[in-house]
């Protein structure tokens, strides 16, 4: 066969095995690609084109007008916007000790323990998790609760401490308590099975060396699970820095005028739960813009410390 | 049914690593040929491009008169045995054995089962058609993947490497099975192997391959007569060919090789000058006779008896051989022995390329 | 790891190996708390902390036969229509969610594809977006779709959100499968997408199982997204009843409370102790990768 021709047929396939690739594709990939455009990417183009403009229910979808940055400058005119920060960097950073140290713990003791007993425990510390976020934060509710209701004020009494309505006097306590609990539980199972993964002759040798459980845990398990802890602190991190919701069943950001208030949660209120009835959509979209920004920020920053390329390996048949 | 295969100017690079290099072949209809090489020679890479999986990067695949190297598996007409055998683990093996027909939805039933009997007859499962992959022994899953491969009656029968999850015995019982199989059939089939034996006793031609290149191409019995080339000479047979550095020079009017205070006498001309050559000769014909008696004296080293035969390893002259003697051969270590080359069959290397020579 | 380090010379009791249990007690006995007055309040009229003041009764379960006795629950939808709204929310988030994640699935695990690493790296990062950043946009976007206030618009979001995490489960989930299957199948003579449908999704079933589980809790728990979007009386679910209940004021009626809470908890709970390996092994081995 003359070169030229085996050439040309040859390109002719391989365009033709382009095709066949990208339709094969684009069927088995096509309805996920089609939701995650409408109610992922859309959104975010709309979130941030939207905070632009001035809309919200006192304009409507028809009146409404372009304003620039002046959303973003009312923002940081607001005599809020300080407190709020601030209560975000409190609130991510404490509970996301909470979250690793508390997860950390609970792996680590599970693990050094009858299995079954672990296995329960690990059960128990995932009931918030899988709980319906309505009925969790009831939970909480009540133990928050004003005397002769609230379980913390029980616990308290034989303490000489004060009782009272905890909701309203100490809200950053409850605030923290609930969301630790129920989210050192993803730290729990990401260790747990970290731990599980390290083969069974490193302790074997440590005992035999005449290692204690602390200094197993401290010279060989930690070390070996440095990945997924870095891992969790990074995703939880993430993770609190967009959480609201526990906050809005319980103390809703209160008492008061912003005490446990988030910007998260701001931005929400401010668009869909408006006490006066003007949902503000526009300058709502303004304050979840910049937490997108500062989330992005932050997370460029941490994820430079993880290798994402081992978990994209090519597929290994070229075929169609 | 059986169809010549063709292979022109293969070549399949993997970023800047050629795992395969400008190979050329060509497999006549109904023969079995195996490709035989080293891990990472490029045999199993070579199989799946004509399977159709990789796709080349350049060259061409010919079935009897039809270019394929573009087309899917599906409309290759191929049947494939893969190492794993992989069988479809939550189907039965009737059902295995049926996938292929089932998806052409031209078969009708009636017929799919008649004809998954059939395969399942002809490899002997016939009885196991009710049962799952995870009940069957190795052998009878590979021979499951035989009929699943054969059931739609292609024109091809490709294996990869069939016989490396058996056990020894079983391995001895299947080259046989798949060899009088294919001649059974008459399809034209091509089998990846790393073991030497396989390839000598199974295949009709035997293509040795070394990191993505062809080495040599030829019946069993040249390979072994006539390697042409060191490689080739090396991998082929076992135990393996001895080799001695040697100069060749002339001698009262023909050619003796000589490897330090060797001296062995050459019937056949080498085809070039060549004053650094290397000799090679075969266990099976180096020769142990009395002291005295042969081209040079030994000394033993070790001997290994097996059964049919004795390994005889020797030192001679600074070098360390390997013989084998007939199994009464009378040896201790230490002990003095004639040895003799058998003059017809001494190979000669050029020592710099390993090109044959002689 | 347990076995390893737990052991010790049999017959003795050493104080050391109690400390990881007591610990662990004292760190976990909120939780047990606050579950057990979950269920221990829901049988009586009032209880002060863990003290119950009138005797065992079923009253506060009433709203389940007679809801207009019931001061909370006279202008809401009855128990059994709210249940199977949350329910049919479940099932089809769980069902369309899982189709949809199994397919993307197996492309991101076995398809060649342009773009297959940006959107791999893009679905990762959808996971870990803010969802306020979502909802707000969202209320436009579903209002321009017509979709707002209507149950499939809220399903439609439910299952999008779904997505990145399910996605990324059964692509771990479809890489283990040997490719030897994949290629047999293809030389066998079958196209991607019946190798998909007769090959690796059986071969993948527990997986299948496991997720379906997961999207099904999630939207039987999910509380924002029908709180926010759908708004109107007919389509509430419980999670928004218990929200209304629970939303009241200072004065909350714990036993009704409780025994709604428990009523709306009760199938998770149920599931939970059926299912626990599986949902455990996804958690964990979805976030590995």
């Amino acid at each position: 066969m003359a070169r030229t021709e085996a050439v040309a047929l040859r390109r002719e396939a391989t365009a033709a095995a382009w095709w066949r690739i990208n339709a094969t594709a684009l069927l088995f990939m096509g309805p996920a690609l089609l939701l995650v455009l409408v109610f992922f990417l859309a959104p975010v183009v709309i979130t941030f084109t939207m905070s632009l403009t001035d809309l919200a229910t006192s304009t409507g979808l028809s009146n409404w007008q372009w304003i620039g940055l002046e959303n973003f400058a009312r923002i940081f005119r607001s005599q809020f916007w300080l407190t709020i920060l601030g209560n975000t960097v409190v609130y991510v950073a404490v509970v996301l000790a909470f979250n690793v140290l508390v997860g950390l713990g609970v792996a680590l003791l599970t693990m050094h323990m009858e299995p079954k007993a672990g296995g329960v425990f690990r059960a128990l510390w995932l009931l918030p998790r899988i709980s319906p976020s309505v009925v969790y934060a009831l939970l909480w509710v009540w133990a928050a609760a004003s005397p002769p209701f609230g379980m913390l004020n029980y616990i308290v009494a034989p303490f000489g401490l004060e009782q009272r309505f905890w909701l309203q006097s100490d809200p950053w306590l409850i605030v923290i308590l609930i969301n630790g609990f129920v989210g050192a539980s993803f730290g729990m199972l990401i260790f747990t099975s970290a731990i599980k993964a390290i083969p069974e002759d490193l302790f074997r040798a440590a005992r035999v060396d005449g290692a204690s459980a602390l200094q197993i845990v401290r010279r060989i398990t930690l070390p070996l699970i440095k990945w997924p802890i870095l891992f969790v602190l990074v995703y939880q991190t993430m993770s609190l820095f967009a959480s609201y919701e526990y906050i809005y069943l319980t103390t809703n950001g209160g008492p008061g005028l912003f005490a446990t208030e988030t910007w998260s949660l701001w931005a929400f209120h401010t668009a869909l739960s408006n006490y006066y009835g003007n949902l503000e959509f526009a300058y709502g979209a303004a304050m979840s813009a910049i937490l997108v920004l500062m989330g992005l920020a932050i997370s460029i920053v941490l994820l430079r410390v993880f290798r994402f390329g081992q978990l994209v390996a090519e597929p290994r048949v070229e075929v169609e | 049914m059986s169809v010549r295969v063709v292979l022109e100017h293969l070549t399949k690079k993997f970023g800047e690593v050629s795992a395969v290099d400008d190979l050329e072949l060509e497999m006549h209809a109904g023969e079995f040929v195996a490709l035989l090489g080293p891990s990472g020679c490029g045999k199993t890479t070579t199989l799946l491009m004509v399977a159709g999986i990789y796709r080349p990067t350049s060259g061409a695949i010919t079935f009897g008169d039809r270019r394929v190297e573009h087309l899917h598996p599906k409309d290759r007409g191929i049947g494939m045995v893969f190492q794993s055998y992989a069988l479809y683990p939550h189907m039965t093996v009737a059902e295995n054995i049926a996938f292929p027909l089932e998806l052409r939805r031209s078969i009708p039933k009636a017929e799919r089962d008649r004809r998954v009997r059939e395969a399942a007859a002809l490899v002997r499962v016939d009885a196991l058609l009710d049962r799952r992959p995870a009940q069957l022994s190795g052998g009878q899953q590979q021979r499951v993947a035989l009929a699943r491969a054969l059931v739609k009656r292609p024109d091809i029968l490709l294996l990869d490497e069939p016989l490396s999850n058996l056990d020894a015995r079983l391995r001895h019982e299947m080259r046989g099975e798949i060899k009088r199989l294919q001649k059974e059939i008459g399809i034209t089939s091509i089998f990846v192997t790393h073991d030497q034996l396989e390839a000598l006793t199974m295949a009709d031609r035997v293509a040795v391959m070394r990191d993505g290149r062809l080495q040599a191409y030829a019946t069993p019995a040249e390979l072994y007569a006539r390697p042409t080339n060191r490689f080739v000479a090396e991998f082929i047979g076992s135990p393996p060919m001895n080799f001695l550095d040697a100069e060749v020079a002339a001698k009262n009017g023909s050619f003796v090789a000589r490897a330090g205070e060797l001296e062995i006498p050459l019937v056949r001309r080498p085809a070039r000058e060549a004053p650094e050559a290397t000799v090679g000769i075969r266990p099976e014909h180096l020769e142990l006779g009395a002291p005295g008696e042969g081209d040079a004296s030994a000394e033993v080293y070790i001997v290994e008896p097996m059964g049919r035969e004795q390994i005889v390893d020797v030192q001679v002259g600074g070098h360390r051989l390997r013989a084998i003697a007939p199994p009464g051969f009378r040896a201790q270590i230490g002990d003095r022995v004639g040895l003799r080359f058998a003059p017809e069959r001494i190979h000669l290397f050029d020592r710099a390329s390993g090109e044959r020579i002689a | 790891m347990s076995a390893a380090v737990a052991e010790r010379a049999p017959g003795t009791l050493r104080w050391s190996s109690l400390v990881p249990y007591a610990v662990l007690a004292l760190w976990t006995l909120p939780i047990i708390v606050l579950y057990v007055w979950l269920f221990y309040s829901s049988f009586f009229p009032r209880i002060e902390g863990f003290r119950p003041i009138g005797g065992f009764t079923f009253d506060n379960w009433r709203f389940l036969w007679d809801p207009q006795s019931v001061p909370q629950m006279r202008n809401r939808p009855a128990i059994l229509p709210l249940t199977l709204n949350t329910f049919i929310f479940a099932a089809t988030t769980s069902a369309v969610g899982l189709l949809i994640s199994s397919m993307a699935g197996y492309a991101f695990s076995r398809l060649r594809f342009k773009g297959r690493r940006l959107m791999l790296g893009g679905v990762l990062l959808l996971h870990s977006f803010p969802s306020v950043t979502l909802l707000i946009a969202l209320f436009i976007v579903l209002r321009t779709l017509g979709l707002y206030d209507k149950f499939v618009g809220v399903i439609l979001v439910q299952t999008a959100f779904a997505l990145p995490f399910g996605i990324w489960i059964m692509k771990g989930f479809f890489d283990n499968v040997p490719w030897d299957l994949e290629m047999s199948a293809l030389v066998d003579g079958a196209g991607r997408f019946r190798t998909w449908l007769r090959i690796m999704l059986p071969l993948v079933k527990p997986g299948l199982l496991a997720l379906a589980v997961l999207l099904f809790v999630e939207g039987w728990n999910q509380f924002l997204l029908p709180f926010v979007f759908m708004p109107s009386g007919s389509q509430q679910t419980l999670s928004t009843l218990v929200k209304g209940i629970l939303g009241e004021g200072r004065f909350v009626d714990y036993g009704l409370l409780t025994a709604v809470g428990l009523y709306y908890i009760a199938p998770v709970l149920i599931l939970f102790v059926l299912a626990q390996d599986q949902l455990m092994r996804i958690y964990a081995g979805g976030v590995k990768g």
